[in-house]
This record gives structure tokens, sequence and C-alpha cells, in this order.
């Protein structure tokens, strides 16, 4: 069975009740104290639904492949992806790590291409496309799961990366401090959270509003309002409603826009943090060589004594 | 057919119930202040949106003071009068380089500054000989 394609993800892997180890049987999980977990579609499943994060199930089984630098044949997300957390591919090489809200795995098709082993969780039905993204590759895992009852023993990781994903959990500082046990001695956490400032203010204030809007309606109206921003970049009444509402203007093509656009306003929770409020989290977490490591000033990094 | 017809009506109705639900949310945004924006600057993007951008051609052009001639537009777009200007002149077809100068400025150093107020425009040309009869043609046009 493709759970275990890969010895070492899936020793990883043990009881987020009783942290066991687990065996596979049949098509469940189990481990010694008779907790089971179903394996479906290949993928093994620690929560029962995808809860707050229905959103997220939605958008990336809609664009599966959209941010992928394999399928989008370019470097963008690696950019993004060294930007954010100041790793480079010697950083990684051989590396267990864990994908702390894969999504459809934008940053595990970086960490895999670099030859890391990487254990991808999410809360949402995104694992589906994460799956079937990875599902040729032996050096990636997913599972769904929830941040804060991850289905690991402590300690088990050299690298845990969580970007642009605490601050849609219902309280960032708490999922934070839920990721670091997780790493081992020595080991690294990097992550990225939304900063408190500019577009990301005003699109804090549109969240309670819009996270209401069915996702179908909202995405519909997504496809049809950012071809239209797209097809006039300088029209002014465009540019008045961006500044009220900044829709998405990445660069990286429509469908990036269209994608990310309804990520900016369809998640039930966005929270948007001061650089020294995430420093302190890490401060309290006691981890250390604490920096930002790159121009994103609310992207973290910090080692674990 | 009868199924394309049905997720067209869909997606018609989502487009106009999710257009009129976010309009009326901005509203109350803007009109709580949860969203801050200088409400002349929408008002103006918005009147520049709907109302056509006023373009000519200079004709009668007249020296006022030193490099400065004053050309009237026959019509007035919003000048630096009013506002700031979205207003550019053109020589041969090139922009000037300096808008919005100051009329001393324009007068004592020329050079392609000018200045769009009320319902004239005072400039001089690039090379500061007499925009009258240099044989150039001088144009304007709204951004």
């Amino acid at each position: 069975m493709a759970v275990v394609k890969n010895r070492r993800l899936f020793d990883a892997l043990a009881c987020p009740i009783c942290q066991a180890s687990l065996t596979l049987r049949g098509d469940a999980l189990r481990c010694s104290a008779a907790h089971a977990f179903p394996v479906v579609r290949e993928i093994p499943r620690f929560v029962a639904t995808d809860d707050y994060v229905d959103s997220f199930s939605f958008e990336w089984n809609t664009h599966k492949t959209t941010q992928l630098d394999t399928f989008r044949q370019d470097t963008s997300s690696e950019e993004i992806f060294r930007k954010k957390t100041g790793f480079g591919p010697d950083d990684l090489r051989g590396k267990l790590v864990l994908d702390a809200g894969v999504g459809a795995g934008r940053f595990t098709d970086v960490m895999a291409r670099w030859g890391a082993d990487v254990v991808g969780i999410d809360l949402s039905f995104a694992v589906e496309a994460a799956h079937h993204n990875f599902r040729d590759l032996e050096n990636v895992l997913v599972a769904q799961a929830d941040i804060a009852h991850l289905p690991f023993k402590p300690e088990t990781f050299d690298v845990v990366v969580s970007i642009g994903v605490l601050h849609h959990t219902p309280d960032t500082p708490r999922y934070f401090g839920a990721l670091v046990p997780y790493v081992k001695h020595g080991g690294t956490i990097a992550i990225w959270v939304y900063p408190a400032e500019g577009d990301f203010v005003t699109r804090k204030q549109w969240i309670p509003f819009t996270c209401r809007i069915p996702d179908r309606m909202f995405y519909e109206w997504c496809r049809w309002f950012v071809p239209l921003a797209h097809r006039h970049p300088n029209n002014p009444l465009l540019g008045c409603i961006y500044r009220i509402f900044p829709f998405s203007r990445q660069g990286l093509g429509l469908e990036n826009d269209i994608l990310d656009t309804f990520d900016g306003y369809s998640p039930r929770f966005h929270g948007i943090h001061a650089p020294a409020e995430v420093e302190q989290w890490f401060k309290d977490a006691g981890l250390t060589d604490i920096h930002n490591p790159g121009p994103w000033n609310t992207a973290m990094r910090g080692v674990r004594p | 057919m009868v199924h394309h017809l049905h997720s067209d009506m869909i997606r018609i109705a989502s487009i106009g119930l999710v257009s009129a639900y976010l309009a009326s949310v901005a509203v109350f945004l803007l009109l709580s202040r949860r969203i801050r924006v200088n409400p002349r600057g929408v008002m103006r993007a918005l009147a520049r949106s709907v109302v056509p951008r006023f373009s000519g051609v200079l004709t009668d052009i007249r020296h006022e003071q030193g490099y400065c001639h004053i050309a009237r537009l026959g019509a007035r777009p919003m000048s630096d009068r009013d506002g700031r200007s979205a207003l550019v002149v053109f020589e041969d077809g090139q922009p000037l380089p300096h808008p919005h100068s100051n009329r001393d400025e324009i007068r004592v150093r020329g050079g392609g500054r000018y200045s769009h107020w009320g319902e004239a425009v005072f400039f001089s040309s690039r090379d500061n000989t007499d925009p009258s009869c240099n044989g150039r043609r001088y144009t304007v046009r709204e951004t």
C-alpha cells in the first residue's frame, strides 16, 4: 500500500492519542491501545472532518497544481520558500521535514525536489490534491491531521516548516506552540504568518463577511472579477476598488490570482501579527538562534536547543 | 445543453448576488470607518472612469512672460487649481518633462515646464523656442 512506500516516513507516524507506534492492519492504522485511524484513498486520516477549513478543501482541489513549480515549469514557489525560510537545498537534503499545512503541496514540492523526506499534513481535504501531486514520489507522505493533535512522537523532525498556515487557525500562538515539541533537539522550525500591515489589515475587516459566502458562489465571483481586473490593469475604478477590496495581482498568472483572491477572503480565521509578537512566541517556546531569514518581516526561524 | 444553461444561470446568479453583497459590505466598512480611504481620491477615480478623457490641439498660443506661453483649452478638465491635473502636454507627440511646475519656474527656466491652471495651460517648449512659431505641434491629453 502506498502509505508505507517509505519506511522512514511511515515510522514517523504515531498515535495522536497515546503516541504509540502505528501498524497498518487492513484499511486502518492501529496502535497497541486499539486506537484506529482509517486510510482512505491511500491517505491516513487522523481527523473525521475538515472542520473550520472547508474553504481550503475547495480551493486546493480546484487548483491542485496552480502554484506548484513542477507543473508551472518555473521557480516562483522556490523563490518564495527561500525568502520566507532562508533554507536552500543543502539545508534540507536528507532531512526529515514536517510541512504543517501542506495544502496542495507548493512548498513540499520544493523540499522534495531538494532531497528531503517530507511528511505533509493538513486539516483540510487539500490532502487529496497533495497526495495526487506526490503519489509517485517515495520521499513524500501526506496525511490528514490537525496541528493541535499531531500524529507523531515528540522530537521526530529535523525541520518543521509552516508557511502561511498558522494564521488560519483559531489561535496562532497556541498552534505554533503545538508544533515545537515535534522538532528534534538541534532541529529548526521556520514559519511565516500574515503581517499586521497593508492589504492584510484591510482583508481582516472583510473576513467576517466574506467567509460566510458559500465557497462555490464566491469562487464563481472571483473567476469573473479577477480576469476583468487583469484585462484593465490601469482602470481607475478598479484601482479604487483595489484600495477597498485588495485583490491578488502577484504577477504569477491569472489562475494564481483567482486562487489567491479566493484564498485571501474565504478562510474562517485570518490572524495578523507584528514581527515582535512572532519573535516572542519563539522566545516563549525556549527556541534559540531566533532570526528573520529574509525580507518578509513576520517570517521567523529558530532552533530547539 | 440544458445542463450548460443551468450552470450558466447559477454562475450569473452567483456573480450578481455576491457583487451586491460585497458592495453592501463595502459601504458598511467605509461608513463605519473600518476601512479608511480618501473620499476625494475615490470620487476623482470614479469620475475619471465615467467621464471621457479630455484631449485636443493647442492652437491659440500666446506669449505670457519669459519662456512662458499660454493656451486656452476651451474646456475645463480638473486642473492643478482644483487638485492635481492629469493633463499631459505633448510636443510633437513627446510629453514635456516637467508637469505641475511653478509659474515663475516656467517663465525663468522654461525647458518644457508646464502647469494646467483653470482653463489654460502655461507652458514652455523643451528648447525654449517660441511654441507659437517653432513649427512644432502641441497637444494635450488627460491620462
